[in-house]
């Protein structure tokens, strides 16, 4: 078991590396701490649409990942969650565009729970009958997310930026797509990404290492063999748009905007990629932020309202910023928001900004680290990236206001597509 | 004041302000926690305000306005990281006296501050309906509660929202809100001197002089509303009378029975509901101890509206006629028990739980609570289910 100690963030991980390539992460909390929170990820999600095994092109339909995400909580015996219910532990799950995760939180009970969570990933159990069943339950899920005018805007959005890149699907999938998957289907994925040379398990909290480090060396033995993960296709996606701008009428209490830029992609190395990403965010928050003028100015002039939202990602080959806002003057504050981002943005960013903003994001990873879960769920996040939630301390320090400078020139005028949801 | 010294990262400072709640007040002591953090006598804007919590390492407020039975607790909690992390021995002192300065010192509001609140709280209800579940929630309330104040709407009616005026907010802040009852509790890395000089600077702290009272009405005939709109799924709620609250001796069985019937995934309700009918994607179940009711709620399509609920009422029905079994009682004293020690690991259910423990005068400690829960029996679970009475039935609709 390897040993890291990040002292000035008072952490400590234990890493176990198995024969079949799996890795243990442990995150130990000191008392008085009640919790063990097990994370079990794996790194499939919604955009892994396209994979190559030997020669053959698999394509599987939007929405697969989070499908399998709720089977496999089928077992022979009956639903996974009972177990875990008996066991008085909570259990979840959850798919992102990177990653699955398994999880559950104890205060009892761990290496049973833990040896149920492995049972439960190893033993597909597909039937015609429950994969059925479950279209149902996921229909209802995805047609609730349809009941939120947001959700419908940005999956609105997402389709008039994107061409062919997997990202322009909701997570779930859409009705119509999922009902193309089958029990063939979900084991063929199983086969290839579920195995355990694929898996991460992040145990935070409350642990007892001997126990654990003796119950992985014995999964281990059972469980040698390595798998390689198969390689990912994504399509070419064109840098152009497909829409630029649609406006629709709709029966809402206000009107609605969403701003989408489309960021060309730059392929480096993870802590890199990092480092663009919070250049990214910090120029965002410069431009943007609660203390900047141009909020305050939006907010004076009643363009915007406690709605008002800034989101950014960065998937391989899909990167983009997305602004929400509702409000009662739309076609001003559009006008006024692509202004800021092709004409002025460079006038706003300053270096004093940039040092607070430096402080926040310091700020920010301990507040992260201040909580069980969410410590280990980045933890799982940056290690499917390819880096460690305990090296972006240093990676901030290395941003400079150059960095969030040279953001700015990824923005193009025609690299922004704008949808509107006018109010009838 | 309440010290909880700990080792989590970050220090919360958090202030309560109770009063007896009414329905006159509510927009007031809704819109005034977001003026008090929005500025002050120093940083007298939001673009000061905001970088200087930005300097203290992104530090934020967060408030909240909420009803515990009789009383209106207005809370504002700071929350810093710890000093030693970034290695700025300054930083708690001034995170305390930021705080102080937004509590207390506010000569004037600032006026166009003050407008884009009133602003955004009326466009909030102008755009109620976009959000079906939050409409459908407070629809649900309107019907439920009818004339109990927990039916009012927490922030205020539109029309409250559209009479305030800059004036009467500042005099209730000067004559009312800063004569509340004041409990403040610091929850954190913090040593014996941290604490003297905590209590050095707030001194505010004062008892409410009223009673905690939970009442509600009697059960009424079943009261059933389907409202059509614009949407793809339906809406369920479904309200059972249940005047069992939280210092009731039969407390921790309601919570027993609300834990079988909706509120795990082994549920009744979840396993019956979702996982054989295939009926919905989310269905749970909310236990208000402090009003003495039970809501479930689900979405499901359309044109399964009546069959779910039938469903659902069905189910409470056979579990009313035939009780809860040896083996529900059993996994779910373990799945409460499990609840309560992993709320334990939450900084901010720590903090806000000393404040009700004090508030209420509860001192059983954790294991004496967890030993009770032991001693619950199928009885006191059965006697539990006798109390609940379906009382109103909400369904918002797409057609």
């Amino acid at each position: 078991m390897i040993k890291k100690e990040y002292k000035h963030l008072n952490e400590i991980v234990y890493i176990m590396k198995l024969k079949s390539g799996m890795e243990v992460h442990i995150l130990p909390k000191e008392d008085p701490c009640y919790s063990t929170y097990v994370e079990l990820s794996i790194p499939y999600g919604s955009l892994h649409l396209q994979y190559k095994v030997g020669k053959e092109i698999k394509t599987t339909p939007p929405g697969t990942a989070h499908f399998l995400e709720h089977k496999i909580y089928a077992m022979p015996e009956g639903d996974a969650f009972q177990e875990f219910s008996n066991l008085g532990v909570d259990a979840n799950a959850m798919t992102s565009h990177n990653q699955t995760s398994y999880l559950f939180t104890a205060t009892q009970n761990v290496i049973p729970a833990l040896s149920h969570l492995l049972r439960m990933i190893d033993t597909p159990y597909f039937t015609d009958e429950n994969v059925e069943q479950e279209k149902l339950i996921i229909a209802e899920e995805l047609k609730m997310y349809l009941d939120d005018p947001n959700t419908v805007m940005q999956n609105r959005l997402l389709e008039n930026m994107y061409y062919v890149h997997p990202f322009r699907h909701d997570i779930g999938g859409t009705i119509e797509s999922i009902q193309y998957i089958s029990k063939e289907s979900l084991l063929d994925v199983y086969k290839h990404f579920y195995n355990p040379s694929n898996r991460l398990i992040t145990i935070a909290g409350k642990v007892d290492l001997d126990e654990i480090k003796k119950f992985f060396k014995e999964y281990d033995e059972k469980n040698p063999e390595k798998h390689k993960l198969p390689k990912i296709i994504f399509p070419k996606e064109p840098k152009r748009l497909c829409t630029r701008n649609e406006t629709e009428v709709k029966n809402n209490g206000i009107s609605k905007l969403l701003i989408g830029i489309k960021i060309k992609s730059v392929r480096q190395n993870a802590n890199l990629q990092i480092k663009r990403e919070m250049a990214y965010t910090m120029m965002l928050n410069i431009l943007l932020g609660p203390s900047s003028p141009m909020f305050d100015k939006l907010l004076k002039e009643k363009l915007i309202n406690q709605s008002f939202s800034i989101q950014t990602n960065f998937e391989k080959n899909a990167e983009n910023i997305l602004i929400f806002a509702e409000t009662k003057k739309v076609y001003i504050l559009k006008k006024l928001l692509i202004h800021l981002f092709t004409e002025e943005a460079h006038l706003y960013l300053n270096e004093e900004s940039f040092e607070r903003y430096k402080k926040v994001y310091l700020g920010q990873v301990i507040f992260a680290l201040n909580n069980i879960e969410n410590k280990a769920y980045l933890h799982g996040k940056y290690y499917h990236m390819g880096s460690s939630l305990f090296d972006v301390v240093e990676i901030l320090k290395l941003i400079t206001f150059e960095d969030v400078v040279a953001t700015l020139e990824s923005i193009q005028p025609k690299a922004i597509s704008t949808l509107i949801h006018k109010k009838a | 004041m309440i010290f909880i010294q700990n080792d989590f990262k970050t220090i919360q400072f958090a202030v309560y302000f109770t009063d007896i709640d009414k329905e006159s007040t509510r927009v007031y002591r809704f819109l005034l926690p977001k003026l008090l953090v929005a500025h002050n006598n120093k940083l007298s804007s939001r673009i000061l305000m905001n970088q200087e919590l930005e300097n203290l390492y992104g530090a934020y407020f967060s408030t909240r306005v909420e009803q515990l039975g009789n009383f209106s607790v207005v809370s504002i909690v700071l929350t810093i990281v710890e000093p030693k992390i970034v290695e700025d021995d300054a930083l708690l002192d001034k995170g305390l006296a930021l705080l102080k300065d937004v509590l207390f010192e506010h000569d004037v509001f600032n006026k166009a501050i003050f407008n884009e609140e009133k602003r955004m709280l009326i466009e909030q209800w102008e755009t109620l309906k976009d959000n079906r579940r939050l409409y459908a929630q407070t629809k649900f309330n309107e019907h439920f509660f009818e004339t109990d104040l927990a039916g009012y709407p927490i922030s205020g009616t539109l029309a409250d929202v559209k009479k305030i005026t800059l004036e009467k907010m500042t005099k209730y802040y000067k004559k009312i809100f800063l004569n509340n009852a004041i409990k403040i509790v610091v929850n954190g890395r913090i040593n014996d001197n941290d604490i003297k000089k905590i209590e050095g600077i707030m001194t505010q702290e004062r008892r409410i002089e009223y009673p905690f009272q939970t009442i509600f009405r009697d059960p009424r005939p079943v009261k059933t509303i389907f409202e059509e709109t614009e949407m793809n799924q339906a809406i369920l709620k479904v309200g059972y009378h249940f005047p069992i609250f939280r210092a009731d001796p039969l407390y921790d069985a309601a919570v027993i029975l609300d834990t079988i019937l909706g509120s795990s995934p082994n549920s009744r309700l979840f396993q019956e509901i979702r996982e054989k009918q295939g009926l919905c994607y989310d269905i749970n179940l909310s236990y208000d101890y402090y009003k003495g009711a039970i809501t479930i709620t689900s979405g499901v399509d359309t044109i399964h509206k009546e069959l779910a609920l039938d469903s659902i009422q069905a189910l409470v029905e056979d579990m009313k006629k035939n009780g809860v079994t040896q083996n529900e009682l059993d996994l779910a004293k373990i799945y409460y028990k499990h609840q309560i020690k992993n709320s334990l690991d939450s900084q901010s259910v720590l903090t806000k739980r000393a404040f009700i423990r004090d508030l209420l005068f509860y001192h059983e400690s954790i294991e004496e609570r967890l030993a009770s829960i032991d001693k619950i029996t199928m009885r006191d679970v059965n006697e539990t289910l006798s109390k609940l009475t379906l009382d109103t039935v909400y369904v918002l609709f797409g057609g």
